[in-house]
């Protein structure tokens, strides 16, 4: 063994919460070190400090065996210590090469053929070929994030950390990225892959180390473990006992189709206020009674999608059909009336009002609602009760219901937007990402709940990026790629990897 | 008066007229390229404008003028990087109280300087070049002034486009954030470009009592500050097109004050009015164009202050 990079009792407290708690970890030369947890489970954190945008409040890091102390990230990127970020960081205005460039050492006037050339040999070495005078902005959401690898190994990187490299790919980019991993591996870059995904981790890890609530749970090396092993690691015992309540739901579920449909889109087309197109020919119908998923990459059209079926959009072409019935303006307050219910992608933004509390949120698409009236005035009881009564049905767990909502769990957070959402004669429910960075039981109450209203005869869209929670959820699939619709196909005909080629824009 | 003559009249004049409107454009463009929004330069130019004036009358020394402008244009900057950039307050609320903090400052202390005068800067002929028909004593027969602006707009054409610092600056206004992680200090690349641009804005203030009036009036810059922060979003946030657009408002000016000499029948203060109607029509066209061609120039992080991600 030959440890690079050795963490001893890192320790780093936010207010409220540990996010790691004495944290010891190894890193040899020319290993894949994967971090396996949850969402919240101090992975993030960890990187975080390792690449230096985090201070630790106490414990050590050894380089090569030597003290190493990282208090901002050009320490770390002087020592070696590269992190390729779950959000890109980089510029979508400037070219490929600014973008490698930015930060490094260079001559006062820019050599700019020079640079193209040290780019080009790094591509070619580990398979990350890219034209350095194309704009980041003109590039896929995989080219993007070779960018990003050649900013590390550009700046001669010898520890890549790589944070949720695969969430924003497709099947066939992540097997080109672990080609390209492998190839940095046999470099003797060292690498610490972060990832909640199990599947993708067994295949290529040298070892596994899992965190749960911001502790090492164990560390696996290759071959040594399997998924059931990592899932109870990662997840804790109850695991498997909320599994089997969403399989026992799924089975609930009536598998009639009902022939009403509740939402149709005609030749659909959406243009940008800058003139491009955001939408188009977009043909799509959900039925009552039919969870429709929606898969793509993010980015592809999805947020264009949910604005214009819960009215907060006009086309620009085609028709929109609620209900039988066109949509001719948009007008949000018209289709609640409808009973359009939105779960929306980015739920602090767009889904509550953190200032206010619990159970005010409640009441925020029954403004009109004259229940909680009395000659104009609110009752405030009222709305106390029904907020009770919301969050014992939805288990929303908080101090109380008077506690401003930005306080909760982004779990609970989720179950109040839907007890809201579907505490209304609701005939269509739009799901954006329902499920996104919450923890496995959150999920399963969601997704479960999801199930039940479908199962009530509800017509709902579920958007997400994430193909498993697809196939599992649906009855009837599309696929977004570019603003345009470029597949669709019954569950039963669904295939992942089919599904990623046709993300892509490619025809299967 | 032939029409070669006219013609001549009016671009020398035009050329008068944009350089002040040029150098506080390079500045302003220099500052939102970083980033910063510059609504102060109105202010800016007053302010400086009245020290080159008190500096001149005082010690005779054009240079020494040109180097108190400057200095005070600078440090007024400074103070607008300072909540721009450190305070993070809002960065139009913070310009137009320098702007109207500048106005009232000038005409405060200028009151005493009414009646006083400078001389003005010499023209210094370039041989050879100056003898080009129409163009050539337009651009070559100028103050000193006049030629350190053209070689103002190549140099820092070159340096945002051509030089590591360029792509620094151009990143910071761009995406602090990343730069930020790539271990760049932001603010301290944004105060520079602040306090340089906001010396280059006082050049030209400097340029008012310098070259275009010897002697001081109340609001000597007749809200040709306004203008130039106009001209940055006209220019693209690019200097060789800010040389174009300072031209061509200098010769909207230079159309306006001949045209009042020829006494045309049009009342002055229609004409007066002209180079800010023309900016406002201008922006207009500019702003439609640009949304049609579905292109936007302005750097993506101009106006927002820069927190390092606090989140957990």
């Amino acid at each position: 063994m030959n440890p690079v990079l050795e963490l001893q009792k890192i320790h780093k407290e936010f207010p409220g919460i540990v996010a790691n708690d004495r944290i010891d970890l190894t890193l040899n030369r020319g290993e894949i070190h994967t971090i396996l947890g949850e969402n919240g489970a101090g992975k993030s954190t960890l990187m975080n400090i390792i690449s230096g945008l985090y201070i630790p409040d106490s414990g050590s890091m050894l380089l090569e065996g030597k003290p190493l102390y990282i208090k901002n990230p050009a320490q770390a990127i002087a020592n070696g210590v590269g992190m390729v970020h779950q959000h890109f960081m980089l510029i979508p205005n400037h070219s490929v090469s600014e973008n490698i460039i930015l930060g490094t050492p260079q001559s006062f006037r820019l050599q700019k053929s020079k640079v193209r050339q040290q780019i080009k040999e790094l591509g070619i070495r580990y398979g990350l070929e890219l034209n350095p005078d194309l704009r980041v902005q003109d590039l896929s959401v995989g080219e993007q994030q070779k960018v990003e690898i050649l900013k590390v190994l550009f700046r001669g990187a010898k520890i890549l950390i790589l944070d949720e490299p695969t969430a924003v790919l497709t099947p066939q980019e992540s097997e080109a990225l672990y080609k390209i991993l492998y190839q940095m591996k046999k470099d003797g870059h060292s690498i610490l892959f972060i990832s909640h995904k199990m599947r993708e981790v067994i295949e290529l890890s040298d070892r596994i180390t899992v965190l749960r609530h911001g502790k090492i749970k164990a560390t696996r090396n290759r071959g040594e473990t399997n998924s059931s092993e990592l899932a109870n690691l990662m997840m804790g015992e109850s695991t498997i006992q909320t599994a089997e309540i969403k399989t026992k739901a799924l089975k609930v579920s009536p598998d009639q189709c009902q022939n009403t449909t509740i939402v149709r889109l005609k030749n659909a087309g959406l243009r940008h206020e800058l003139g491009h197109w955001l939408l188009q020919n977009i043909n799509l119908e959900i039925r009552a009674g039919q969870i429709v998923g929606l898969a793509g990459v993010a980015g592809s059209g999805q947020a264009s999608l949910a604005e214009v079926l819960v009215g907060l959009r006009g086309l620009d072409t085609g028709e929109y059909e609620f209900a039988g019935e066109e949509q001719k303006v948009a007008s949000v307050s018209k289709l609640i009336h409808k009973g359009v219910g939105y779960i929306p992608e980015d739920r602090k933004r767009y889904g509550i009002a953190p200032h206010l509390e619990v159970a005010e949120n409640f009441l925020l698409r029954d403004l009109h609602n004259h229940r909680f009236q009395s000659r104009g005035w609110l009752q405030r009881d009222k709305v106390i009760a029904f907020g009770k009564e919301r969050m014992r049905s939805f288990d929303v767990r908080a101090a109380s219901e008077k506690i401003p909502i930005g306080q909760l769990s982004g779990g609970n957070m989720q179950k109040v937007i839907l007890a809201r959402e579907t505490s209304r004669p609701l005939k269509f429910l739009l799901a954006a990402q329902p499920v996104r960075g919450l923890d496995f039981h959150a999920s399963a109450f969601l997704q479960n709940k999801l199930l039940q209203a479908r199962a009530d005869g509800l017509a709902i869209l579920l958007i997400s990026e994430d193909l498993e929670e697809l196939l599992l959820m649906s009855d009837y699939l599309y696929v977004i790629c570019r603003g345009s619709i470029v597949g669709e196909m019954p569950k039963e005909e669904a295939e992942i990897e089919k599904i990623g080629l046709l993300m892509t824009g490619e025809r299967a | 008066m032939t029409t070669p003559e006219l013609l001549t009249i009016i671009l020398t004049t035009a050329v008068t007229m944009g350089t002040p409107l040029l150098f506080a454009t390079l500045g302003g463009v220099l500052s939102e390229r970083a980033g910063v929004i510059h609504l102060g330069m109105e202010g800016i130019m007053l302010v400086s404008a009245l020290v080159t004036f008190v500096v001149d009358l005082q010690t005779g020394s054009k240079v020494l003028a040109l180097i108190g402008a400057m200095m005070a244009a600078g440090a007024l900057s400074g103070l607008h990087g300072f909540v721009c950039i450190s305070l993070r307050g809002n960065q139009i609320a913070s310009g137009l109280a320098l702007a109207l903090f500048g106005t009232g400052l000038s005409g405060l202390f200028g009151d005493a300087l009414i009646g006083s005068t400078v001389t003005s800067l010499n023209r210094i002929p370039i041989p050879g070049l100056e003898l080009i028909p129409i163009f050539g004593s337009a651009f070559f027969n100028q103050d000193w002034l006049v030629y350190l602006s053209y070689f103002l707009v190549a140099g820092l054409w070159f340096m945002l486009f051509h030089t590591n610092w360029g792509l620094q600056i151009r990143s910071v206004g761009e995406a602090p954030i990343v730069c930020d992680a790539l271990g760049l200090s932001v603010a301290k690349i944004r105060y520079l470009c602040v306090i340089f641009g906001g010396m280059l804005i006082g050049l030209g203030g400097a340029y008012f009592p310098l070259v275009l009036t010897s002697f001081w009036v109340d609001d000597l810059t007749a809200g040709r500050g306004w203008i130039a922060v106009a001209l940055v979003i006209f220019a693209f946030w690019h200097p060789g097109k800010a040389l174009w657009g300072a031209y061509l408002f200098g010769a909207a000016i230079a159309f306006q004050l001949q045209a009042q000499v020829m006494g045309l029948k049009i009342p002055s203060y229609i004409l007066e009015m002209f180079p800010y109607l023309l900016t406002i029509v201008v922006l207009t066209v500019v702003t439609v164009r640009n949304r049609r061609a579905g292109q936007t120039f302005m750097p993506a992080a101009l106006g927002l202050p820069f927190y390092r991600g606090d989140k957990h």
